[in-house]
């Protein structure tokens, strides 16, 4: 072993130590929660999504056809309303940032005036169509919006999963309906396997299961999710078909200029 | 009762007594589990149409319990004032249980266009900002119609603070009282903000917490009344003390019994333990009465029980029968807290029958002989026998001028009936200066009203409420309803629709009109919807099928329900014919049905009281053309009755319909001893004069006395805060006493006119006559 080799082999072992000493430690809330954010590594990607609500023995179907692509942290989506009928071709164009003190823009169009306005301020805190998601459940939350503490690590379902718990910091605290939420996410594919949501109060509002887990494209996606408001009997099945990732959609896609027909 | 069964029972007596010292302790404890309910859904049975369009309203649009808080305030947009009110809208949001939204200026949303879009934000973000910012906010809210009167008074001196309930869990206890007295505890700590709270958990409380309190008040004081009475009439210690345990037991096993039989008790059924205890005493009364007669006349107590018995079980068995058939009347009403107070009381007037024979007869039965010398003792006529005297003969020498009184006491009394105004507003029922009736003129006065009628328009299919044409037939109702002088203030998803368009046609004051186009209509509930759309839970159904349009009105009474409902029953039928169903419900509404059950269930009630006790009574005298004579006396008092009530201006309500048959089932009591012993004594001395004299002598002292307790008893009632318990007791009163007039005045003018009493009766008393004469 030459004196060159010996350095590469004290680098290596070095580096080995090193690694091994980085994968000892043991991993805190935020770093799982930033392992989930990225769980999803596309650059862009397009889904239908099939929405389900049930309350008591009244059903409502919502379709939607929607595409995002991610700037680095930041995100832009469109959504367009496939069902009901009479809101076919009504799109929602939003531009999310990462940034805490950024809020996000979104612009919407409605097909039977053939106008675009954009809508400005809050509504995060409501029903997204009346399911029980309401319209903040439907983004990636920013990971540093919530401080996160890892309660435990146990199984759900037969799964090796951590149980962490996210509370929003002070100045996010007015625009979420959470006092807090608790999150069991799969050690193995860092998908979140289950949501509780909790009132302002502390109460368990909402139970979200994420199930139908496959990898598509690489990347592993819960295709079923299932929000449940106990309170409220009521439940909504949301189900994503044709899922496709890293599809290189062209930016113009989420120009408000061509919301327009 | 024979003289063997009565000297069974004797045999048996400390038997008899452990069982009710027994039964009594058993019947305390059950009576620890009754719980009180002054909601207004304890009106109805089950499947009443009226109850289940509210339990469809409260499945679509949730429940429309609410709580409003008015904070007086020097000036809303002062940055202190509405920091303050701001902790204590944080506070009540936290704590307040089965919360489902607080609203206040200081949360709801506001929408606004701008040049190329749409503003959708809280109204007053932070409550931090400068004072000339919040100002300038605050003037937006104080100009909206949404919130001006609603959560801010259009003088900015009053802010309301909303509290809406999500649908009750079912538990055994009824959540709805579990938020008062958290919200009162959370506003004694604010006690610097000057509030006034309504809503109606708020006043069903304070009902229960009044009717709690109201209880033992009438009870205790009706048992005093009643004692100090014994005393003055019967001058025994025995004569006091054992009717008045025997009524007591009698409301200790009826109550028992109505906790162990799962009964809620209300303001109506907490009547019944004064009712009973003196319904009650009547049995007892007689019994003690007799028996100290028979005392006196030199019986030993065995004897005297014996010869009591002998004599008083038949009639008070009948007038037991009589007396539940009045109360059991009240099953034909549509009204459940009237049957229930039928069917409580009926259990109770046969327990107070057979404490009577468990309790009252076996204590009467020890105490020391009286000595044989005292025995034989003539009874001195006193003041009592003087006045029965005299009316008696007064009665004889002027029958024509009774006949003539009475006749047009009638027709005035039936004028009278015609004045009467049913009542079903229970805040209408409370004292004018009464705190919570107080409250509620104050938020009437500052916020234009705190009652509401909702007006649900079911379409039958998914999303059929955003047909255009629909829309704008409904948004000329909500017009014809803003017009009507009784509605302060409307409200629906089409001001939503209407501020929506608005907004997309960046603020234009005309744009304020509902879309064109169906799609149109969709696309902005979709955007009212998906931008927060608080108020789309509360008024549209949840696939679209069924709208609410909320009217607001103060505080109205039954004649101002009946008068803003029937114009818009007409132009619902002229403008929408059957093409969309309409109905209106709410605690308005429910007052309007309450008191149209209540209309029904009078005249049932009275009709089913009126043939039963008929019945009875020709059975019991053995003439038809008698039995109906004898219902005079029983008819008259009600009669009179609902007339002072409708001279008087007193309003019927539903403790009012407890009226009628009650007066019936009571009244009859006096007509079963009097015609009894009236026929007995013209069997013996064949006149009608000369029985009407006798039967006074006798049976006249007991009857007076009865009807005596009877009205010292209801006085109780007196002592309520309550309108209708204190008029209820006056009318009953008025009847009592009416019922013994006709009784001792003009029962004899009928019989000595229409000579009902056989030919074969006379006969019969001659031939003993005959017999008797040496």
């Amino acid at each position: 072993m030459n004196k060159y080799e010996i350095h590469t082999f004290g680098l290596a072992s070095l580096s080995l130590l090193l690694t091994t000493l980085v994968q000892a430690q043991p991993l805190d809330g935020r770093d799982i929660a930033l392992k989930m954010h990225a769980a999803d590594s596309s650059l862009d990607g397009r889904r239908d999504a099939t929405m389900l609500i049930e309350r008591g023995d009244q059903r409502l179907v919502r379709k939607l056809a929607m595409l995002n692509k991610k700037y680095g942290a930041d995100e832009k989506t469109l959504t367009r309303f496939v069902e009901p009928a009479d809101v076919r071709d009504t799109q929602y164009l939003s531009w999310s940032y990462d940034a805490t003190d950024k809020d996000d823009d979104l612009w919407v169009f409605f097909p039977s005036e053939n106008l675009v306005r954009r809508i400005s301020g809050g509504g995060k805190k409501g029903s997204f169509m009346r399911s029980d998601f309401a319209n903040e459940d439907m983004e990636q939350r920013v990971v540093d919006d919530d401080t996160h503490t890892l309660l435990e690590e146990t199984t759900l379902d037969g799964k090796e999963v951590y149980l962490i718990e996210s509370t929003p910091i002070a100045a996010k605290a007015r625009d979420t309906n959470y006092s807090k939420r608790k999150t069991w996410i799969d050690k193995k594919t860092w998908l979140a396997l289950q949501v509780e949501y909790f009132d302002r109060r502390g109460r368990l509002l909402k139970r979200l299961k994420q199930g139908g887990i496959e990898q598509i494209d690489d990347i592993w996606t819960a295709t079923k999710l299932i929000m449940e408001t106990p309170r409220k009997k009521s439940r909504t099945l949301m189900q994503y078909t044709n899922v496709q990732y890293n599809v290189d959609l062209v930016d113009s896609v989420f120009q408000q200029s061509s919301l327009k027909r | 009762m024979s003289p063997n069964w009565t000297g069974r029972l004797l045999q048996i007596r400390v038997a008899s007594l452990l069982t009710v010292v027994v039964l009594t302790a058993l019947a305390l404890m059950q009576m620890s589990k009754l719980q009180v309910d002054n909601s207004n859904e304890i009106f109805f049975t089950s499947g009443d149409p009226v109850m289940e369009r509210l339990d469809n309203f409260k499945a679509t649009f949730g429940n429309d319990d609410f709580v409003f808080i008015l904070v007086d305030v020097e000036d809303a947009f002062d940055p202190d004032t509405l920091k303050r009110a701001g902790q204590l809208a944080d506070r009540l949001e936290l704590e307040v249980p089965h919360l489902l939204a607080m609203t206040w200026i200081g949360n709801v949303e506001w929408i606004e266009g701008v040049p190329g879009g749409i503003v959708i934000e809280e109204l007053i973000p932070d409550l931090t900002v400068s004072a000339e910012k919040l100002r300038a906010l605050g003037q937006r809210a104080t100009n909206d119609p949404a919130y001006r009167d609603r959560l801010i008074s259009g003088d900015a001196r009053s802010i309301g603070l909303l509290l809406e309930f999500e649908n009750y869990p079912e538990l055994d206890i009824d959540p709805r009282k579990d938020s008062p007295p958290v919200i009162h505890s959370l506003l004694a700590e604010f006690n610097d903000l000057e509030t006034h709270v309504v809503g109606g958990p708020i006043l069903d409380y304070q009902m229960d917490h009044y009717t709690a309190e109201e209880a033992p008040i009438w009870a205790g004081a009706a048992l005093l009344g009643m004692c100090l009475l014994l005393i003055l009439t019967t001058r025994s210690i025995a004569g006091v003390l054992i009717p008045a345990a025997t009524v007591v037991l009698s409301v200790i096993w009826t109550m028992g019994l109505v906790a162990t039989l799962g009964f809620k008790v209300n303001l109506f059924v907490i009547m019944v333990p004064t009712l009973l205890l003196c319904v009650g005493i009547g049995d007892t009364m007689h019994v003690v009465a007799e028996f100290q007669q028979s005392l006196r006349a030199g019986m030993n107590r065995a004897e005297a029980l014996k010869h009591t018995l002998g004599l008083v079980s038949k009639p008070i068995l009948l007038t037991t029968v009589t007396t539940a058939v009045g109360f059991l009347a009240f099953l034909t009403t549509d009204l459940q807290p009237l049957r229930d107070i039928g069917v409580q009381a009926a259990i109770g007037v046969w327990i107070a029958l057979l404490l009577t024979f468990m309790f009252a007869v076996p204590v009467m039965s020890y105490g020391p002989q009286p000595s044989r010398t005292t025995g034989g003792k003539v009874h001195t006529p006193d003041i009592f026998d003087r006045i029965l005297a005299a009316l008696a003969g007064w009665g004889i020498h002027h029958k024509m001028r009774i006949a003539v009184a009475f006749s047009i006491l009638i027709v005035l009394a039936l004028v009278g009936i015609n004045k009467l105004v049913i009542e079903t507003n229970t805040l209408q029922d409370l004292p004018e200066d009464n705190p919570m009736r107080l409250s509620y003129d104050y938020v009437d006065e500052r916020m234009g009203g705190a009652m509401s009628i909702e007006f649900v328009v079911d379409t039958g299919k998914a999303d059929g409420i955003k047909d255009i044409e629909l829309l704008h037939k409904l948004d000329r109702l909500q017009q014809f309803l803003d017009s009507h002088p009784l509605v302060t203030q409307t409200s629906s998803l089409l001001d939503q629709l209407k501020q929506m368009h608005r907004a997309v046609h960046e603020n234009d004051p005309d744009a304020y009109k509902l879309p064109e186009r169906t799609s149109q209509a969709a696309e902005y509930l979709l955007l009212y919807e998906s931008g927060g759309g608080t108020q789309l839970e509360k008024y549209a159904s949840f696939t679209y099928d069924q709208l609410r349009v909320q009217a607001r009105t103060k505080t109205l009474a039954l004649t101002e329900i009946r008068e803003l409902q029937g114009p818009v029953n007409e132009f619902v039928t002229r403008e929408f014919g059957d093409r969309v169903q309409i109905y209106s419900t709410g605690t308005l509404p429910t007052f309007e049905h309450i008191a149209t059950l209540i209309a029904q269930g009078q005249g049932r009630s009275f009709l089913m009281a009126f043939f039963a006790v008929s019945i009875v009574m020709m059975l019991t005298l053995g003439s038809i053309k008698l039995g109906l004579i004898s219902m005079i006396p029983n008819v008259i008092p009600v009669a009179f009755a609902l007339g002072a009530m409708g001279w008087f201006g007193w309003n019927l309500n539903m403790v009012g319909l407890v009226l009628a048959p009650m007066i019936i089932g009571v009244a009859v009591d006096d007509t079963v001893h009097f015609f009894m012993r009236y026929r007995r004594y013209f069997r013996e001395l064949g006149d009608y004069d000369a029985a009407y004299r006798e039967t006074m002598r006798t049976v006249g002292r007991p009857l007076m006395f009865t009807t005596l307790v009877l009205v010292v008893g209801f006085s109780g009632f007196l002592l309520s805060i309550f309108n209708g318990p204190i008029h209820f007791a006056l009318a009953s009163m008025l009847a009592f006493l009416s019922a013994l007039a006709a009784e001792f005045l003009l029962v004899p003018v009928l019989l000595s006119w229409l000579k009902p009493l056989s030919n074969r009766e006379q006969g019969r008393a001659e031939e003993a006559t005959n017999t008797v004469s040496p």
